[in-house]
Order: structure tokens, then sequence, then C-alpha cells
């Protein structure tokens, strides 16, 4: 593609589908008349070539000069992202998740059918609800319900789906994925979360919370 | 009509640190207060030429930039900038105010203007056809502009091109087009004719210097254009000046790319980048000889006319 | 997974685009997105929307008489790619 080196940084998942050439897949029947009907670009989808991923959200704070403005501050984007639209943030609220659970593969590069206990170490009373997917939580199936009182869990979920489509679109996120787990991780030890250099620990209302946060 | 000049240095401070200067930069009226003088006598120096509007009309935004309150003024004094009661972004050092107030007129813009598709790329204009420039920071994207504007082009926007929803055409907002590090010496030598700001270090974007619009551009901020190029440029150091053609559906994903509120405009944003990728001849621009860059855009407009 | 899935477009997707030179923008009216596809794609799409159906048929809509498995198979692959992007559907049989 002939502009393949402007994107200093990618814009969404896609970018995996672009490639410096596209090449065709040779297919000859037996009468010697090409059959192929369409060019695989790279290692990605054949025929689909770039999706450029509806982020409105993000209308609210301009990427301007490198600054993405957003309420908590501005982050400095060192690798200049060229697109305003979602330099600032790939996050989205639970409900976005699961309504939209089709784009996950695309977006964060997980099935809506991965399983709690794929992603996060199930304890306590988290372990009844182990094998349910990560959809379900985003539903918030009542046995799910039963034993995340605090929605935790539905926000650790939330955040780890950020983390990953914030990565994939090559964007810094607020949250990575391991500071997803290891809130996770304390939590489902401990049943609270001490952020550093905080007095005292946080309730799961309050990680909750925070989480959401998050998510702008 | 009233100019910021004709208002006097008194008269600018006294609006400023009460109930704000209103000041009309192509079709937007910001009401901005800040007690700071730095931030006076750079705005008298920048946009002298601007319509200044008097106190009780209605403002399309409004933008604070204020000081540091108590000790924090005597040891590193910030700038801060508030925007209804929100603060967008965190307070910079005192000396960066000029760049700050350019930046949050930005970003009110690239934010909130949603009656337009609001493009990350600079404009420009002659013989009422309009050149836009998206680019990446750092492709030299700013530096071209400054140098077409200085060359016979009229400035329609070194950051944010309006383009309007209804019919397509770019309505002008010119303001101070921002230099950043090497560029800002190159244009000074290539236009020592136009007026520039003192150099602001240590920004994020380094260093930091903005030029003032022509007052020929000001005059003619009504006057909309129709998109008749896009170019992509890329400075490349030795290259000769070159264009190479971008294919239409290409030309869509990349202008919504750099399109602030293309999501935000769902279908509309969507018509409007394809009625503006199907208008225009779009291309990459490689160049690194600003003569020769001029000469290619003249050679647009010949072919055009 | 059934062994002849029924493809069809997802229910409110209107297939608003333009093409030029062999290759279309597309907006996606259920998630927002934009997509750049290649011409036979969209072509695929507006099949589609005439009338739900399995990929063989898909296959043989433009006219070749026999299914190609080769064909095929990179018919699959296109529909379960425009599947993840809320395109088109696979009805339950």
């Amino acid at each position: 593609m002939e502009h393949q080196e402007d994107r200093s940084a990618p814009a969404n998942e896609a970018h995996e589908a672009q490639a410096a050439q596209a090449h065709d897949v040779p297919q000859l029947d037996a009468r010697g008349a090409s059959r192929r009907r369409f060019t695989r670009a790279g290692a990605g989808a054949a025929g689909v070539i770039l999706t450029l991923h509806s982020q409105p959200g993000m209308a609210t704070y301009g990427n301007y000069g490198g600054i993405c403005a957003s309420p908590s501050g501005f982050m400095s984007i060192k690798t200049a992202s060229h697109n305003p639209r979602n330099s600032c943030s790939a996050n989205h609220s639970y409900t976005y998740w699961r309504d939209n659970y089709k784009s996950w593969k695309s977006r964060c590069g997980t099935h809506s059918t991965a399983r709690f206990c794929d992603v996060l170490t199930p304890r306590g009373a988290y372990v009844r609800v182990k094998n349910y997917t990560l959809l379900q939580i985003l539903q918030q199936h009542k046995d799910v319900r039963a034993v995340d009182g605090s929605f935790v869990l539905l926000q650790c979920v939330t955040a780890l789906l950020n983390a990953r489509a914030s990565e994939r679109a090559g964007i810094p996120s607020v949250l990575p994925e391991d500071k997803v787990v290891a809130i996770w991780d304390e939590y489902s030890l401990r049943g609270s979360y001490r952020p550093s250099g905080s007095a005292r620990p946080w309730s799961g209302l309050e990680i909750s919370a925070y989480l959401q946060t998050t998510f702008r | 009509m009233l100019t910021l000049a004709s208002l006097g240095p008194r008269e600018l401070r006294a609006r400023l640190r009460g109930p704000g200067l209103r000041l009309q930069t192509g079709p937007f009226v910001t009401c901005v207060q800040s007690p700071l003088a730095l931030l006076a006598d750079t705005l008298a120096a920048m946009y002298a030429d601007y319509p200044v509007l008097e106190e009780g009309g209605v403002a399309d935004f409004h933008v604070r930039l204020s000081g540091s309150n108590g000790l924090r003024r005597l040891v590193r004094p910030q700038v801060h900038f508030h925007y209804d009661g929100m603060a967008p972004f965190q307070p910079l050092p005192l000396a960066q105010a000029f760049p700050m107030f350019e930046w949050a007129m930005n970003w009110c813009v690239s934010s909130q203007a949603n009656s337009w598709l609001v493009i990350h790329a600079a404009v420009i204009e002659k013989s009422g056809l309009a050149a836009i420039l998206p680019a990446p920071p750092g492709s030299g994207k700013s530096t071209l502009c400054a140098a077409l504007v200085n060359r016979g082009w009229r400035l329609l926007s070194d950051e944010l091109t309006l383009v309007r929803l209804d019919d397509g055409r770019v309505d002008p907002l010119p303001r101070p087009v921002s230099l950043k590090n090497a560029s800002i010496s190159i244009l000074r030598d290539y236009a020592p004719e136009a007026a520039f700001t003192r150099p602001v270090a240590d920004t994020v974007k380094g260093t930091v210097a903005h030029m003032r619009a022509s007052s020929e551009s000001v005059a003619r901020a009504q006057e909309t254009a129709m998109p008749a190029w896009i170019v992509f440029p890329k400075w490349q150091a030795g290259a000769p000046a070159t264009l190479t053609p971008v294919p239409q559906a290409r030309a869509h994903m990349r202008l919504a790319e750099n399109a602030f509120n293309y999501s935000l405009l769902g279908e509309t944003g969507f018509q409007a980048v394809a009625r503006l990728a199907e208008q225009v001849r779009t291309f990459d621009f490689e160049y690194s000889v600003l003569d020769d860059a001029i000469a290619v855009f003249e050679q647009l407009l010949r072919e055009r006319a | 997974m059934s062994s002849l899935p029924i493809w069809r477009l997802v229910p409110g997707q209107r297939l608003v685009h333009r093409c030029h030179d062999g290759e279309c923008v597309l907006f996606n009216d259920l998630t927002g997105d934009t997509h750049l596809l290649e011409e036979a794609v969209v072509a695929l799409l507006q099949a589609l929307h005439a009338a739900p159906g399995p990929a063989a048929i898909l296959a043989g809509s433009d006219g070749l008489p026999e299914a190609d498995p080769d064909l095929l198979d990179e018919l699959d692959e296109v529909l379960a790619d425009l599947a993840a992007l809320s395109l088109v559907e696979a009805l339950p049989c």
C-alpha cells in the first residue's frame, strides 16, 4: 500500500490486515481461468482490507499535537499517532462490550466465548462461576451476580477488554492488562485492593468505581 | 467593526481580567478570560486584526487561563486552562501561556464544532480553490502551510479544516500558524517580513513559536472555498517534490482517520468524507525544498484552470 | 457448526457504500465502523441483500457452473470475517 509508512501508530486492529503488498493467491482451475476472487492482504482477511472502528466518545477529547486531553489530565503521546479520533482511548463501558460482543475478536483479539478462568484466576466464591464466559459476566448472569455483589469482576472484565483494545490499537492505556490482573488478584485474595500511596485499602465498590473512571 | 488593536492595551487587559474578551476567529466567538500579562501582550501582537465583540453577546466557547495561586506563583509558576469548569489539560509552565492558549482554542473547536466535519489538517486557498493538507505531527505540514501562505496562498487554517456538512465547502478559521523547532528558523528566513512570537522552549512539542496570520487572511475569514485537492505532505531530506495519486477509497479512509468527529457524525460523517474524496484529487506529496513544493501547488492550480 | 450455514445480511445493514476502481468504502449501520473492502466483497454483500443463501449458492451466483472448493474455502473465510464485523450472520439451521 502506497501510504503504509504514514502510519506511525496503528489506528486499530485492522492494521494487521494491511501489508506492504497485497499478494494474490494463485488459483487456476482445469480450464486455466483465474478463479481468484478475493485478494489476501497479508495475513489478514481476504477482501476486507481495512476497518476504521467507530469511537464516537473520543470526539469529546481531541488529540492536539500529540497531547490527548482527557478528564484525567493529559497523556503526551510519544508514538505520534496521526489519528486524532482514537488517539486518546479505545475504552468503553461494560454495556458497550456486552452489546458489541461480535467486535471483540477484531478489537481485542478475544472471543466472547472466552471463559473467566481463561483470563483471570477465580478464587473464593468466584470459583463457582469459573467456567462462565466473559460475555455471560458482562450480561450479569444471575449466578455471577450472586457472587459479584460489588461488580468488581464485571468491571475487571471490562477493564481487561479495554486494555486489550488499546493495545491492539497502539494507544497507551490508562490501565494496561497487567494492572487489571494485579487489581483482580489482590481483590480476589484479600477482598480489597490497596493502591500504592494510598493510606487505606479500597473496598469492592470503591474498586468498581475507580475502574469505571478509567473507561473514558 | 471593532478590532483587538483598536481596544488599546488598557481596555484589552480590563476585558481579559474582567468580563472576558470576546474574540472572533472564523465562525467562532471565544470569551477569553485571563489575568496573565504575558497572554495579554501576545494576544495584542498576534490577534491585532481580529474582530472583538461587545460584552453580553453569545460566545461559542469560554476559555479561562489562570496563573498559580499563593507560593506557587513564585516557584515555577504555571498556567492553568479551564473550560466550563473543567481542566482538560494539566497545567503548564507560565512561559507556555500563549501556546497553551492556542492549544486550548484548537481543543474547543476539535471537540465541539460538530456542524462541520473537522479534519486535523492545514487548508489554504487560491482562486477560490482549497488545498487540504492532513498530516501527522512532524511531517512538515505546518512548515509547508506557512511557506505557502507567504507565497500568495490564503491561510484558511493551519490545524483545523472545517468542512461544511451541507455543501462541502471549507469555512476559514485563520489563526496564528504554529511552528516547531527547526521550522521556526526556516520560516524566519523564508518569510522575513512575517511576525513571529518569541520561541517558547521545552513544550511537549519541543520549541514552539507562532507566526501571525496575515491581515488579508483575517479580513477574508468569512470567504469560503471549495476543496479541490487533498495533499498528504511528507518532508523527506533530499526528496524531489513528487505527487503520487491516492485512490479514492483509500483517500476516504485516510481522511476519516484524520477527522476528529468522523465517528461522532455517524453516517453523516461517512457521506461528508465520501463527497470530499469524490470531488478532490488526492495525493501523497514528498518534498524537501520549499520553493519546489510551492511550484507543485502552482502547477496543480494551473491544471485546474 | 452446521455443514451448510445459510448466510444473510445482518438486519439493519443498508450497505451504504461508495466504490471506485475496484475498492469500496462501506458504512456499517450497526457498529458505526467504516470498512475498506474489495468490490467483490460488496458484490457478495449485495447478493446476500437480495437473498440469504449458503456459500455454495453464493459462489454459483456469478454464473460459475461448479462450486470450486478453493473458492468455497475463501468464501467461508470472507463470510466469517464479515460476520466478525457484524455485516453478515449465519442463520441457525
